[in-house]
């Protein structure tokens, strides 16, 4: 939720050595993070309805964690678009046959390209990230007319959106965060394509995938981190029908060694890797023989 | 031609759980810094930490690109999680508040490592000890 302005609370630090503790403290009280300016702490946090209470019981909180006297002053900030300054700079950008541009931007896309019009609010996945274009890239490979896809952290819905204009059947495009369903919802209309993405906000784990049934999925696409994808593989390769693909994306170069290792024992092949900078993807095919029972 | 820099943002943001919430949101929209990129960049790198909150500095160049540099949490703060302890001793010398063990001392200063200023892990362990020891902890084999 973004209100109109953030209760913004600042604790002297009396010193560096406590930065740490009190910035946990400032985040259990419900910030989201922590800003050090000199000995300045500063969190924001959604408007209590008694601020100055809130205040007084932030500083007991705090000096008991630490064992001190504090210096506890608040203020309002109205909320601003923060991002703007970033997103002035956006341009349309090409992956493969498809162009994912913002909607202000106005591309010229070639007879053979798709444009897909994304914009970015507070979720994961615009054209500007590596992982998004290695995602993009590999489903672009991986896609078959016709498709039952899940796409799990679909951020701004760019992948759902992508798999459906490549030629998908249906689409399940799962989301835990509340901010990015509003944003992935404003892109699948941008696009018209919410008739056939389906949005979920849900929390993607293993009784998820196992109460879609076996072989639900032709492809699954999950551009997301390595700790969250590795303990899904073998849901996903009961969620997938024969023959089915996997997409993987958002893992670092030096994880790619496990992630196969665990996809491999999984029960899948690895079949096209993708890298740019840092970020590591892959497509991986369901094998015929099953897994060994774990 | 080196890059001119722009801007230099220090933060503290939950392992594996960096959001555009401010302050990260507006520390880093100001300066034109895209803000989910850092996000997922810091998430990736920092998850196998969950539970602790990441020192990280952030410097941002005339281009918009960015760099950061996680640090780790203070080794009185690993301490009290490895020992369940929410505080140290107000005498440390008398009163004895609580124990870890060498192999929590050695996971510490493994953690600790690319922040102190050890040779070897057993060098960095025995700093460890010694922190230890200040806030009245004992370690135990």
């Amino acid at each position: 939720m973004i209100p109109d302005r953030w209760f913004v609370l600042s604790v002297r630090s009396p010193s560096e050595q406590l930065n740490n503790e009190l910035a946990e403290g400032l985040i259990a009280l419900g910030g989201a993070s922590v800003e050090e300016d000199l000995d300045l702490l500063t969190s924001y946090y959604l408007p209590p309805d008694d601020p100055a209470a809130f205040a007084r019981a932030a500083q007991e909180h705090l000096e008991r964690l630490v064992d001190r006297r504090l210096e506890v002053v608040w203020r309002w900030e109205a909320h601003t678009d923060w991002a703007e300054a970033w997103r002035r700079g956006l341009k349309p950008r090409r992956v493969g046959r498809i162009v994912v541009t913002p909607s202000w931007a106005e591309p010229e896309p070639g007879p053979d390209e798709l444009v897909i019009v994304v914009d970015p609010e507070m979720a994961f996945g615009t054209g500007e990230h590596a992982t998004t274009r290695g995602a993009l890239r590999l489903l672009q490979e991986a896609l078959r007319p016709g498709d039952r896809v899940l796409d799990i952290g679909t951020g701004s819905g760019i992948l759902a959106i992508a798999a459906a204009e490549l030629g998908s059947g249906p689409v399940l495009a799962v989301e835990a965060d509340g901010d990015a369903i509003e944003n992935a919802r404003d892109n699948l209309r941008r696009n018209g394509v919410d008739t056939r993405v389906t949005l979920e906000h849900a929390f993607v784990d293993r009784e998820f995938l196992e109460r879609r049934g076996p072989g639900a999925y032709d492809l699954i696409l999950g551009n997301i981190l390595s700790g969250v994808l590795r303990p899904l593989l073998p849901a996903f390769h009961d969620a997938l029908a024969a023959g089915g693909r996997l997409v993987i994306g958002g893992i670092l170069e030096e994880e790619a060694d496990d992630m196969i290792e665990a996809a491999e024992a999984a029960g899948f092949e690895l079949r096209t890797e993708d890298l740019e900078d840092e970020w590591w993807g892959a497509l991986c095919v369901r094998t015929a023989t099953a897994r060994p029972s774990a | 031609m080196a890059k001119k820099v722009t801007g230099f943002v220090k933060l503290q943001v939950p392992a594996g759980a960096a959001n555009p919430a401010p302050p990260v949101g507006p520390a880093l929209g100001q300066h034109g810094v895209n803000i989910m990129e850092f996000c997922k960049q810091f998430n990736a790198r920092t998850q196998a930490q969950a539970g602790l909150i990441i020192p990280v500095e952030i410097t941002v160049y005339s281009d918009r690109s960015f760099t950061f540099v996680t640090k780790t949490p203070p080794a009185a703060v690993l301490l009290k999680k490895a020992a369940g302890k929410d505080r140290g001793s107000a005498a440390p010398n008398r009163e004895k508040v609580a124990t870890v063990t060498r192999a929590q001392v050695r996971q510490i200063a493994e953690t600790k490592m690319p922040d102190l200023n050890a040779a070897t892990i057993e060098a960095a362990m025995r700093m460890i000890e010694g922190t230890a020891r200040s806030m009245g902890f004992t370690v135990v084999d």
